[in-house]
């Protein structure tokens, strides 16, 4: 007990001495601090039962594009390449899922990790076969690509309907469960129907909307931040840095661009796969009208909101996006006004938001530090660990 | 001096009609300082770029004794297994029989060398206008100098394996040990953007020595530094020499290549005018006639030109 009071107590003082002149970086912190305190507590806080759910929808939602913005980050925040088109690795994670989870065989406990996995690894593959091609582009080239590209898989989808239920998508399907999705429900059949709607059986526990399902969620988005934080200080991560900050002196350093884009593109859309699978499970439902252009560019807005290239950054960003955009959505009511934002408003305060951040702090909330003050101290040179990398022996 | 590290062959390379590098022959000796000097647009970046796979020559050859592989031609294309399986993989997709024929099959499997494998090969070098990577801290730049010498892949760091701990360690301990080389330690968690001017040529030359490498190419190393600056390069320069790597650099500032040199090569307008050492070049009329403008009897340029 101690012990823990201890390291929490030079956490603390660490964290204290690194924001110290940094205001914004100081109440971003226990801004996120507290997210994560709601975020944890959302289901279970003593409200009564509408309040709590609607509350704890906001959260999920909000955790399933933070899991989205890091992937997105991994592209446009680590390597520097605008990627306007992460909806279509979301969507063909959430349709792979979706799709997946229906067939007989994948009926057994624990079958949803599967089928999160092959919904990922399908998005990454994807994602290696949109990055081989565009390896030599960068800026705008870049992005009308990665726009184009999400617009020609919105478009497969909407026309193999065969496959996809076409431009209705799947709905009301049923959500992630933890035995397999049918084994609790007997009179469920799962059969596709012809317009491409899903049989939903009466009485079958939405899990999209449960408590287990959040935390599912959350742990996703507490593994995919613990990657990202290994990454920016690995070789890989300082790879993307390099390639980022001068493509030119990268190669020169021997950093291989193919390899360090293709990893980056890989790792990014399987992450936003998995994103997008969950995202799909919660909605119960999948379509191209939630996966459109504007599911990347809201994406997109949050990071730049928050901070490009930090996992602070992205997480804030989202949570103020989209935090903001579901209470915009809820309707006010004073006595006999009531007062509702539309919907394609809500878009307009996205905007405003945007302008104001970018005039008054264009680098966004929490931008990634610059120095490496809080990579771990090693031993500052002298050391012999490093006597084999060392190569100058007889100058110094 | 032994074999040379570098050997020039009728280097010719085009920009359209701009005959950038023109029927260039020279030599860089094997654990020498050598200088390429001339007037502004002589072609001088384009043989590094050339050498470090920025640019595809148009003709001519560059040999290489790289440490590993014994002598290479850096500008031949060479049989890349990730490229050519990606290409038979596409071909094969879309039924072209015509890359079996040998001809075609060579030209697309083969490829250029890229800058990367040339900095593997043991070529690092500087660029004229500082390219740090600025963002980055001081000891991170150096650190991705090291990127090519270790191997931790993105799932040795997600799991932190042994080898990603190991590894760490020893890039951060090597890190810091080639800022002590140039001096600059003491700096290692500033933004490399935040460091003084000379400090940054500093911070660029231990970034090219981190990668290994067997010669090493500046870019007018001494552009814009002031008078101390400049005897701190000069004393770097013949340190990193003595430590092993040929050092072969561009350089305006007369009074440094004179220091240096032990070899000193002219172009101008893309051709080799003289090549020797230092006394002889300065005494050649054609190279006072390049720098000058006319051929006189005055003395030779040996303030910067």
């Amino acid at each position: 007990m101690a012990n823990v009071i201890a390291s929490a107590r030079s956490a603390w003082d660490r964290w204290w001495r690194e924001t110290s002149g940094k205001p914004a970086h100081r109440l971003g912190g226990v801004i996120l601090a507290l997210l994560v305190v709601v975020a944890v507590a959302a289901p279970l806080l003593p409200l009564p039962n509408q309040y709590r759910a609607r509350i704890a929808d906001i959260f999920l939602l909000c955790i399933i594009y933070s899991i989205i913005a890091l992937a997105l980050n991994v592209v446009t925040g680590y390597t520097g390449l605008l990627d306007l088109g992460v909806v279509a690795f979301a969507s063909i994670g959430a349709y792979t899922a979706t799709i997946l989870y229906d067939r007989p065989w994948m009926q057994f406990p624990g079958s949803f990790v599967v089928v999160l996995i092959v919904g990922g690894l399908h998005a990454s593959a994807w994602g290696l076969i949109r990055g081989a091609p565009t390896l030599r582009l960068s800026g705008d080239y870049y992005a009308i690509v990665t726009f184009a590209f999400a617009e020609i898989i919105r478009v497969i989808i909407r026309s193999e309907a065969w496959l996809t239920g076409g431009g209705a998508g799947f709905k009301n399907f049923p959500s992630i469960n933890p035995w397999g999705a049918k084994l609790v429900r007997g009179e469920y059949t799962g059969m596709l129907k012809s317009a491409g709607q899903w049989e939903y059986p009466s009485g079958a526990q939405w899990f999209g909307n449960s408590t287990p399902f959040y935390y599912l969620c959350a742990v996703v988005l507490v593994l995919a931040v613990g990657l990202m934080r290994r990454l920016e200080r690995s070789r890989t991560g300082r790879a993307w840095f390099a390639i980022k900050a001068d493509e030119t002196s990268a190669m020169t350093s021997g950093i291989s661009l193919a390899t360090y884009k293709m990893n980056a593109f890989g790792i990014s859309a399987f992450i936003a796969g998995v994103g997008g699978a969950l995202l799909g499970f919660k909605t119960s439902t999948v379509s191209t009208n939630v996966f459109d252009f504007w599911f990347s560019v809201v994406v997109l807005c949050g990071l730049v909101l928050g901070g490009m290239g930090s996992i602070r950054g992205a997480l804030i960003g989202t949570f103020l996006v989209y935090g903001l955009g579901e209470v915009l959505r809820e309707q006010l009511t004073i006595g006999s006004v009531v007062l509702k934002v539309d919907d394609r408003a809500r878009f307009l305060m996205f905007g405003a938001l945007l302008v104001v951040v970018m005039v008054f702090r264009p680098q966004g909330f929490l931008p990634r530090k610059r120095s490496s003050e809080d990579a771990p101290a090693t031993g500052t040179g002298g050391s012999d660990a490093g006597s084999d990398l060392y190569h100058l022996e007889e100058g110094s | 001096m032994s074999a040379p590290i570098l050997r020039v062959e009728d280097l010719t390379k085009h920009f359209g009609g701009i005959h950038a590098v023109d029927d260039v022959t020279f030599d860089v000796p094997r654990g020498s300082i050598t200088s390429l000097i001339g007037p502004n647009g002589a072609g001088k970046t384009t043989v590094f770029n050339l050498a470090t796979g920025l640019y595809e020559k148009t003709s001519g050859k560059i040999w290489f004794d790289a440490e590993r592989d014994g002598s290479v031609d850096l500008t031949e294309p060479v049989f890349d297994p990730m490229h050519a399986t990606v290409v038979s993989a596409v071909s094969a997709g879309l039924g072209l029989v015509a890359l079996a024929i040998p001809a075609a099959r060579r030209k697309l499997y083969y490829r250029y060398r890229t800058p990367d494998s040339m900095a593997r090969l043991g070529i690092a070098r500087t660029f004229q206008n500082i390219r740090l990577f600025s963002d980055l801290s001081v000891v991170d730049n150096v650190k991705v100098g090291l990127h090519a010498r270790v191997s931790s892949t993105a799932l040795d760091s997600a799991l932190t394996s042994r080898r990603h701990r190991r590894e760490e360690r020893e890039i951060e301990a090597a890190a810091m040990r080639y800022l002590e080389f140039v001096g600059l330690e003491d700096r290692a968690p500033e933004a490399a953007s935040d460091l003084p001017y000379g400090d940054q040529r500093q911070l660029e030359i231990a970034r090219a020595l981190a990668t290994r490498p067997t010669l090493l190419l500046l870019d007018e190393p001494g552009a814009g530094m002031n008078p101390t600056e400049t005897n701190d390069l000069i004393a770097l320069i013949g340190k990193t020499r003595d430590a092993g790597v040929t050092v072969f650099l561009i350089e305006h500032d007369m009074r440094l290549v004179m220091d240096v040199s032990d070899k000193v090569v002219v172009l101008d307008h893309g051709r080799k005018i003289a090549d020797g050492a230092p006394a002889e070049v300065r005494a050649n009329p054609e190279v006072i006639a390049a720098y000058l403008g006319v051929a006189n009897d005055e003395e030779a340029p040996d303030a910067s030109a």
